[in-house]
C-alpha cells in the first residue's frame, strides 16, 4: 500500500517539470522530450511488470474472488456483491463495524499521541548538546524492535501481576477488559513508533536555516512566536509526510493487538478480521471482499488526508501548475 | 505523459490476466492407493529432535520407502495454514501430515484425506480413535494424545476434590491461607473452549451430540457454565483469571498463589523441577479433574495422523502409520518425545509408571476424556465459543443468554458448512 501512494509522488512532482520545458523553447526539444519518455518507459517497464505480478495480480485477484462464495465441497460460485452485504448489513455486520470503529480509534489516537510526543523529540533532538549522538541512537531503539517482540513484551510489563500494576498500586486486569486492554495497545504502539515520527520531523528541521530564526529573535519574536510561524510551517510537508505514514501503517495494525490480546474485549481490528475470516475460517471470498474493503478504507482515509491537510505540500511542489 | 499511462495500463492487465489465466488451472490429481515408494512426513516442529532418529529406524528397514521428515512451525495455527495452503493446491507436498485432534472434520469434509478403515485401533484408547473419526469413517490415526489435570497443594489439602461442591469447600482453605483457589486456561482462545467443553461434560453434557446437533440448551451445559461464572462471582476463580492461558496459571501455581489448578501434563515436569523456579515443587499432587457428580471428562488433545489424497505411495503411508502407532514406536514417543501415547497398554508397564510419576493419573483420565466438537468449520466453532463464554466469565452475559445466543450460532454454523 505504501508503495502505491510513494509511487504517485514522483510522477506529480516530475510532471510540472517536463511539461513546462517545451513551453520555453519550440520544436526540437519537444521531440527529443516526447523520446525521453519512451526511453524512459521502457527503463520502467520491468519495474511495472514486477509491480504489476506482484500487487497488481493479487489486489486483482482478491477483488474477482470477493465476488465469488464459499460453499465447501465444490468450486466457488458467483454471488455478485453478496460477500459485501453481508458484510456490511448482514451476519458479519456487528463484527465488521466493531472492527471499523477499533481501528479507526487505534489510528487516530496513536497518531495524535505519535505526533504530540515525536514532535517533542525532534525539537529535542534538533538542538546542540552535550550526548546529543547518544540521545538520539537511545530514541530510535524501540523503533528498531520488531513489533511482535515489543508486544510480548508489553503483555507482560501489562500482567496482572506485571510491573504497570506494581509501579500504580493497582489490579487493573490490562488484557481483561475493554478500557484498559485498548489504552495499553495505543501506549504500546505509541511507544514503539513516536521514534519514527521523531526521525522524520528531525529531518524537516533540518533543512530549516538557522539564518531565519536570526532574522526573527531580531525582529523581536518570541521562543513561541518562533515556532509557531517558522518552525511549524517549515516543517510542515516533512510532519505531513511522517503522518501519512504513520496513519496508512495504524490503518492495518494487526500484531500489537493479536499478542496483545488475541482479538478479545473488542480490540479486533480489520486486519485481524481479514486474517480470521481468510485463513482461520477458510472463507476466502468473504475474507477478499474484507480485504478490499479495509483497502478502500485506507485509500480514502488517505485521499481525504491528502486533500485536507496536504493540499498546500502538494500544490508548492507542483507549482504554477 | 498519457501514452505512458496508457501503455502502462496496458501491461498490468496483460500480465494480471496472464498469472490469472496460468493459476486457475492448477488443482492437483488423486493419488495412488496402492503405490509404494518414498514419503514426505509432516508434523509440528519436534523440540526433542528425537522423531528423526525413531523415523531413522523405519528408513534402516525400508531402504526403498523412505520416509522424509519436514518440520512444521511450532505454533498449531501456523501448521494448520501451511498443510491447508498445500491441500487446497492440490500440490501433494506431504503425504502423512501430523493433524491436530480438532481439524480432522475440516480436512475430511473437503475431501483431502484418504479413509483409514484398514488401519486397526485395537488397544488404543476410544476417544482417541473418536477424535479421527468423521462421519463414521476414520481419517486420521491416532499418534499421541493429551488430557487436562487438576493440580493442587498436598501440604493444604490432603486429598483432590472429586466433585464441583468439594472444590468449592476446599476453596475456604485457600481463603485461609489468604491465596487464590482455582484457576484454568480461560482468556479468549483456543484453551476456553477447551475449558469450556470440559465443564459441559463434566456434567454430563455436550457441545454437540452423535448426531450433529448442537446441545447447548441443556440443564447439563447450563451446570457447566454455571461451574465457572459462579467460580468468578463467589471469588473462587480470581478475576484475574481471564488473562489466564497454559503459561500464566502454571506460573500463579508455581509461584504459590494458586490452590488447584488446570493444566495439561506438561506442568508436572517444570513445576517439581529441582532448583527450577517453583516454591512448591515438593507440594504438588495430580489428580483427574473433578466434575458435577464424580470425576470430570477432560477435553482431548494430542495429534493424529493422516494420508493426503494426493499421495502416490498410499500403501507406504498406512504401513508408517502402523508402524508408528506399535507399541515399541508408541514407547518412545512417551520416552524420548515426552508426549503421552494413545496406545493403552503402555500406561499400566509398571517400569514406565515408576520413571513417570503421572502415568497412573493420565490414564484415568483419558479414558473418561472426551474429544472436541468435530466440526467443519471447527475455527469459527471455537472462537464463537470462546467470545461468548468470555463474555460469560465476564459479567457482560446472564448464563441463559450465552447459552441460547451459543445454541443458534453454533447450529447455523454447523448448518452452514
Amino acid at each position: 500500500m505504501t508503495t502505491n501512494i510513494t509511487d504517485t509522488q514522483p510522477s506529480t512532482n516530475g510532471s510540472p517539470g517536463r511539461s513546462s520545458k517545451p513551453a520555453m523553447s519550440p520544436a526540437t526539444p519537444a521531440r527529443r522530450a516526447r523520446g525521453d519518455g519512451r526511453f524512459a518507459l521502457w527503463l520502467v517497464l520491468p519495474t511495472l511488470l514486477v509491480l504489476a505480478a506482484v500487487i497488481g495480480y493479487p489486489v486483482l485477484r482478491a477483488v474477482v474472488r470477493s465476488l465469488y462464495d464459499d460453499r465447501l465441497g465444490r468450486d466457488p460460485s458467483f454471488i455478485g456483491l453478496d460477500n459485501y452485504a453481508s458484510i456490511l448489513f448482514g451476519g458479519g455486520a456487528e463484527k465488521f463495524w466493531a472492527a471499523l470503529g477499533n481501528t479507526l480509534f487505534f489510528s487516530f489516537t496513536t497518531v495524535v499521541f505519535e505526533l504530540l510526543i515525536g514532535m517533542t523529540l525532534a525539537l529535542v533532538m534538533n538542538r546542540a548538546f552535550k550526548g546529543r549522538g547518544i540521545v538520539r541512537a537511545v530514541v530510535l531503539v524501540p523503533w528498531a524492535i520488531p513489533t511482535a517482540v515489543a508486544a510480548v513484551l508489553w503483555k507482560w510489563t501489562f500482567d496482572a501481576n506485571g510491573i504497570v500494576n506494581h509501579l500504580l498500586g493497582s489490579q487493573i486486569l490490562w488484557t481483561g477488559s475493554e478500557w484498559p486492554a485498548k489504552w495499553a495497545i495505543v501506549f504500546a504502539d505509541t511507544w514503539k513508533t513516536a521514534p519514527f515520527i521523531a526521525l522524520l520531523v528531525l529531518a524537516g528541521l533540518q533543512t530549516i536555516s538557522q539564518e531565519v530564526y536570526e532574522a526573527a529573535r531580531v525582529d523581536g519574536a518570541g521562543p513561541i512566536r518562533r515556532f509557531f510561524s517558522i518552525t511549524l510551517p517549515l516543517a510542515r510537508p516533512a510532519i505531513v509526510v511522517a503522518v501519512l505514514f504513520r496513519l496508512l501503517d495504524v490503518l492495518r495494525i494487526y500484531d500489537l493487538p493479536q499478542i496483545f490480546t488475541n482479538g478479545a474485549n473488542n480490540t479486533r481490528t480489520l486486519s485481524m478480521l481479514v486474517v480470521e475470516e481468510s485463513i482461520g475460517n477458510l472463507h476466502v471470498g468473504v475474507g477478499s471482499a474484507l480485504s478490499t474493503l479495509t483497502f478502500l478504507i485506507v485509500f480514502i482515509i488517505a485521499f481525504i488526508y491528502i486533500r485536507l491537510l496536504g493540499a498546500r505540500v502538494m500544490s508548492s511542489a507542483n507549482g504554477a501548475s | 505523459m498519457k501514452i505512458t499511462r496508457i501503455l502502462a495500463t496496458g501491461a498490468v492487465f496483460t500480465v494480471a490476466a496472464g498469472l490469472m489465466a496460468g493459476c486457475s488451472s492448477s488443482g492437483g490429481g488423486e493419488g495412488s492407493a496402492d503405490g509404494r515408494g518414498p514419503i514426505t512426513f509432516a508434523q509440528g516442529k519436534d523440540t526433542t529432535g528425537k522423531l528423526q532418529s525413531l523415523i531413522d529406524d523405519w528408513n534402516a528397514d525400508h531402504p526403498d520407502e523412505e520416509v522424509k521428515f519436514v518440520e512444521l512451525p511450532e505454533s498449531a495455527d501456523e501448521q494448520r495454514t501451511a498443510l491447508v495452503q498445500d491441500f487446497q493446491a492440490g500440490a501433494g507436498t506431504y503425504d502423512v501430515a501430523g493433524l491436530d485432534v480438532v481439524w480432522t472434520a475440516e480436512f475430511a469434509a473437503r475431501d483431502w484425506l484418504v479413509p483409514l478403515d484398514d488401519i486397526d485401533t485395537d488397544g488404543l484408547f476410544p476417544s482417541t480413535v473418536a477424535s479421527g473419526t468423521y462421519d463414521g469413517t476414520l481419517f486420521a490415526a491416532p499418534y499421541n494424545t493429551n488430557a487436562g489435570f487438576l493440580y493442587y497443594r498436598t501440604d493444604l489439602v490432603d486429598q483432590a476434590p472429586t466433585t464441583w461442591a468439594e472444590l468449592a469447600e476446599d476453596c475456604e482453605i485457600a481463603k485461609a491461607n489468604s491465596i487464590n483457589c482455582y484457576a484454568g486456561q480461560l482468556a479468549q482462545y483456543e484453551g476456553l473452549t477447551v475449558n469450556f467443553s470440559e465443564a459441559v461434560n463434566s456434567a454430563g453434557g455436550s457441545i454437540v451430540d452423535s448426531t450433529g446437533k448442537v446441545t447447548l440448551d441443556t440443564p447439563e451445559a447450563r451446570a457447566g457454565l454455571e461451574f465457572l461464572v459462579n467460580g468468578f462471582a463467589d471469588g473462587d476463580i480470581p478475576a484475574e483469571a481471564v488473562t489466564y492461558q497454559e503459561e500464566e496459571g502454571r506460573r500463579a501455581f508455581q509461584s504459590g498463589g494458586l490452590l488447584f489448578l488446570r493444566n495439561w501434563p506438561y506442568v508436572y515436569g517444570l513445576a517439581t523441577q529441582e532448583g527450577g523456579d517453583s516454591v512448591v515443587q515438593d507440594k504438588i499432587g495430580i489428580a483427574p479433574i473433578p466434575g458435577e457428580n464424580g470425576a470430570g471428562a477432560s477435553t482431548l488433545g494430542g495429534y493424529n495422523l493422516a494420508i493426503a489424497k494426493t499421495s502416490d505411495h498410499q500403501q507406504t503411508a498406512k504401513d508408517f502409520i502402523t508402524f508408528l502407532e506399535s507399541e515399541d514406536a508408541q514407547r518412545s514417543i512417551l520416552t524420548d518425545l515426552g508426549l503421552p501415547p494413545v496406545r493403552s497398554s503402555l500406561y499400566d508397564d509398571s517400569e514406565l509408571q515408576e520413571s513417570i510419576p503421572y502415568l497412573a493419573t493420565l490414564k484415568e483420565a483419558l479414558e473418561n476424556a472426551v474429544a472436541r466438537p468435530q466440526a467443519v468449520s471447527y475455527n469459527e466453532f471455537s472462537k464463537t465459543i470462546s467470545e461468548d463464554v468470555y463474555k460469560a466469565l465476564q459479567g457482560d452475559a446472564s448464563v441463559d443468554e450465552t447459552l441460547s445466543g451459543l445454541q443458534s450460532k453454533l447450529q447455523d454454523i454447523a448448518e452452514g458448512s
